[in-house]
């Protein structure tokens, strides 16, 4: 599929439900941006996609300045700059939306008063298709799959810089920016980056003031964004000499998501791939920290415009197709050491796997 | 200025008690209540996001990094705060407040109803920024139903725009930031950066001079509009129109500077046109004035988008909400603005500048300008 292609497939959902008219926006706070996914545009204002099937498809961007950008990005879209969105909405459609037959995506998640404009426009029986626009829009691009090697690329190139600019009396935040600063240099053009540290870690988090300090295990979890396809490694970092203890645990804690890794392929459940992890640590003593509080998913989905295929979690039922791309991360608390990170982003591929990611995770140390 | 909101805020935004101190914020809070006073609130909800959070950070310093956050504040002064992240995710969420024992959110609905039980009967007011998600507001209604939720920001908006003492020096200090990222802005065009390489030269220089934030736009093409630089990018473009924003402590500085090998007459007559705002400046002057004395020195050059609006107040957000729909009427003392000139000349012969200044009762202060 190519992006033109992810537009015919929302067309289609429009068939098969019946709607002339579809509006979808993004959702800036919680990373889902079905504007960017539809068009290759990522907005900086409100913007909103409107497809229609008897009108070619029209992408409108706030505010009037960002039309230039709007326009190099969403191929194939018109493109309307326009200061007042819900304004522009009603200047496409100056008899009104068809009654019945409109739908709204991500509608809600718009700010207050311009969605309330919007959806008052719509009516109320405007149907509601999130859910089966996610599902139909789901199959990654080629360019998607290739922008999210070289995301995992420069995560790896990242932690390697990591490794060696990381020292004791650094705060974790100052760490932060520096090698997200390094990796914009490489091409990054966002980056979901979490990374913290103490001796005993609970989760990781967005980094704080906190000095990193000798015995400190750094946790991280890197996600650049190529071109707007994200990939994760998870690390784990000791500043000093890692205890045999630590070794020992952390290399449970591969040895588990290698097994989920390895039990990829075409035709399986998601859930299959978390119980795999599930298993070995089961066997090793560590069943109840397998579940919520101390574990929710051993991975997800990854991409700038949908969560799809979800959470790798025993629960999720979704059958893996070739070219889905999520991470792998078994993310384990254990008691002994506390938190421990390791993730290797992955695609399936027609027979199994492909991990995007050259090198696995290891105990990675700094010299002190 | 619409700037690009990255995934997660990586920067350092912990509360330095140094910076701004815990009775800045009980005062502030104090005002609060004193605004609110005749209204019959039974306590008060204020919303932030990663996105816009001038409200919150304003009582709290809080500043979500991954999603939103919620105070919920007792007529008695008390404060609770809950932010997106899990349990084990509040440690770091603590260091970014005064106010102790941040709790997770699960269902803000429910928190709300259970904080509400201790208070007096009566409507809740919410102060929440204009990027509140639209379904945001029915969860807490249907979750809160025998107490009316009442919109207060018109009444509580106000209270952000004069600036205290403690927050002026803030921002000028953000304002010195601002001009360590300029300064680098201008050097790596000089050295023949591409747009990419000088933007992250300028938010290195922001981060090594200690910004919590930093976002950058420039030019797609030569003497294009300023707008996120997504892509990757070779060669140099010249001239190169860039807009940077800092934030520290909370307060934004924000400034557009055009670059040029060689200044065009449209750069010049912008130049012109922001000194002739700059010498008309001062606490009571109005925005028609200020136009007026733009566009003279523009000459018959169309203004550009961006400068549309020439006068806007900056603080905690980067555009401040003002009483008139219209924007900014008249400079007040004690409040600080970004003024902003900008013309389109011919293909990419365009210009755009701006100047940070804080009004005096003869002249304007000025904490940033590209003229400089």
């Amino acid at each position: 599929m190519d992006i033109a292609g992810r537009r015919d497939a929302a067309l289609q959902l429009m068939e098969r439900e019946g709607i002339e008219v579809m509006l979808v926006a993004p959702n800036e706070l919680n990373r889902i941006d079905t504007v960017f996914h539809l068009t290759g545009y990522r907005p900086v204002g409100e913007s909103l996609c409107v497809l229609s099937r008897s009108a070619p498809p029209t992408l409108i961007v706030t505010p009037e300045w960002e039309g230039e950008r709007a326009s190099a990005r969403a191929a194939g879209w018109n493109v309307r700059a326009a200061e007042d969105l819900p304004q522009a909405v009603v200047s496409l459609f100056p008899s009104g939306l068809p009654s019945g037959k409109t739908a709204l995506v991500g509608v809600g998640k718009l700010p207050a008063a311009i969605g309330k404009k919007i959806g008052d426009f719509a009516g109320a029986d405007a149907k509601k298709l999130d859910k089966q626009l996610e599902a139909a829009l789901m199959p990654k691009t080629s360019d998607e799959i290739e922008n999210a090697r070289r995301a995992a690329a420069i995560a790896e190139k990242g932690f390697e810089h990591m490794l060696k600019i990381a020292k004791i009396g650094m705060a974790e935040c100052d760490l932060a920016v520096q090698l997200k600063l390094y990796m914009e240099e490489l091409g990054a053009d966002d980056n979901f980056w979490l990374m913290t540290a103490s001796p005993h870690n609970r989760a990781v988090q967005p980094s704080s003031g906190r000095k990193l300090e000798l015995g400190d295990i750094i946790l991280a979890e890197m996600t650049p964004t190529y071109r707007g396809q994200l990939a994760q490694i998870c690390r784990t970092v000791v500043m000093g000499p890692a205890s045999p203890l630590l070794e020992e645990k952390y290399a449970l804690v591969v040895r588990a998501m290698q097994a989920g890794i390895n039990k990829i392929k075409p035709g399986i459940p998601m859930g299959d791939v978390a119980k795999a992890i599930d298993d070995v640590l089961s066997a090793q003593g560590y069943a109840e920290f397998c579940r919520p509080p101390h574990i929710r998913r051993r991975g997800h989905g990854l991409g700038h415009g949908s969560n799809a295929p979800g959470d790798v979690a025993p629960e999720n039922d979704t059958i893996l197709q070739e070219d889905m791309v999520f991470v792998v991360h078994p993310n384990q608390y254990l008691p002994e050491t506390g938190y421990l990170l390791c993730g290797e982003p992955v695609r399936v591929t027609a027979t199994g796997v492909e991990q995007l990611s050259k090198r696995t995770a290891w105990l990675a140390s700094v010299p002190v | 200025m619409r700037v690009t909101q990255p995934a997660v805020l990586v920067g350092p935004y912990d509360w330095d008690e140094t910076l701004i101190p815990k009775s800045e914020f009980e005062a502030r809070i104090k005002d609060v209540w004193s605004q609110l006073r005749g209204q019959g609130l039974a306590g008060l909800l204020v919303y932030g996001s990663k996105v816009d959070n001038a409200a919150l950070a304003y009582l709290t310093n809080f500043t979500p990094k991954i999603a939103d956050a919620w105070a919920l504040l007792s007529p008695d002064g008390a404060v609770r705060l809950h932010s997106s992240g899990s349990p084990h995710m509040m440690v770091n969420a603590q260091r970014l407040t005064w106010v102790d024992g941040v709790k997770p959110i699960r269902d803000i609905g429910k928190h709300i109803a259970d904080w509400a039980e201790a208070l007096a009967p009566g409507p809740l007011g919410l102060w929440a920024t204009p990027t509140m998600g639209g379904d945001i507001p029915p969860r807490i209604a249907a979750a809160n139903p025998t107490r009316p939720i009442k919109d207060v920001n018109a009444t509580l908006d106000p209270l952000l725009l004069p600036k205290s003492p403690v927050a002026r020096r803030v921002m000028r200090d953000a304002s010195g930031i601002l001009a360590s990222a300029t300064a680098a802005l201008r050097e790596a065009f000089k050295s023949g950066a591409t747009a990419r390489a000088a933007i992250v030269a300028a938010e290195k220089a922001a981060a090594d001079a200690g910004a919590s934030d930093v976002r950058v736009l420039a030019s797609l093409s030569a003497g294009g509009t300023p707008t996120a630089i997504d892509y990757p990018q070779s060669g140099k473009l010249d001239p190169l129109l860039a807009y940077i924003a800092v934030r520290y402590g909370g307060y934004w500085a924000e400034g557009a500077l055009t670059l040029a090998s060689s200044p065009s007459d449209t750069l010049k007559k912008t130049e012109a046109a922001l000194h002739a705002m700059l010498a008309k400046a001062r606490a009571g002057a109005t925005v028609a004035e200020l136009k007026a004395a733009a566009q003279e020195k523009l000459g018959g050059f169309a203004p550009h988008p961006v400068a549309k609006k020439p006068l806007s107040g900056i603080g905690l957000s980067l555009e401040e909400s003002e009483a008139e729909p219209g924007g900014v009427t008249r400079l007040e003392e004690g409040r600080i603005y970004t003024l902003r000139a900008g013309a389109r000349g011919s293909a990419s012969d365009n210009a755009l500048l701006s100047a940070m200044i804080e009004p005096k009762a003869d002249r304007a202060e000025v904490l940033w300008s590209a003229l400089a």
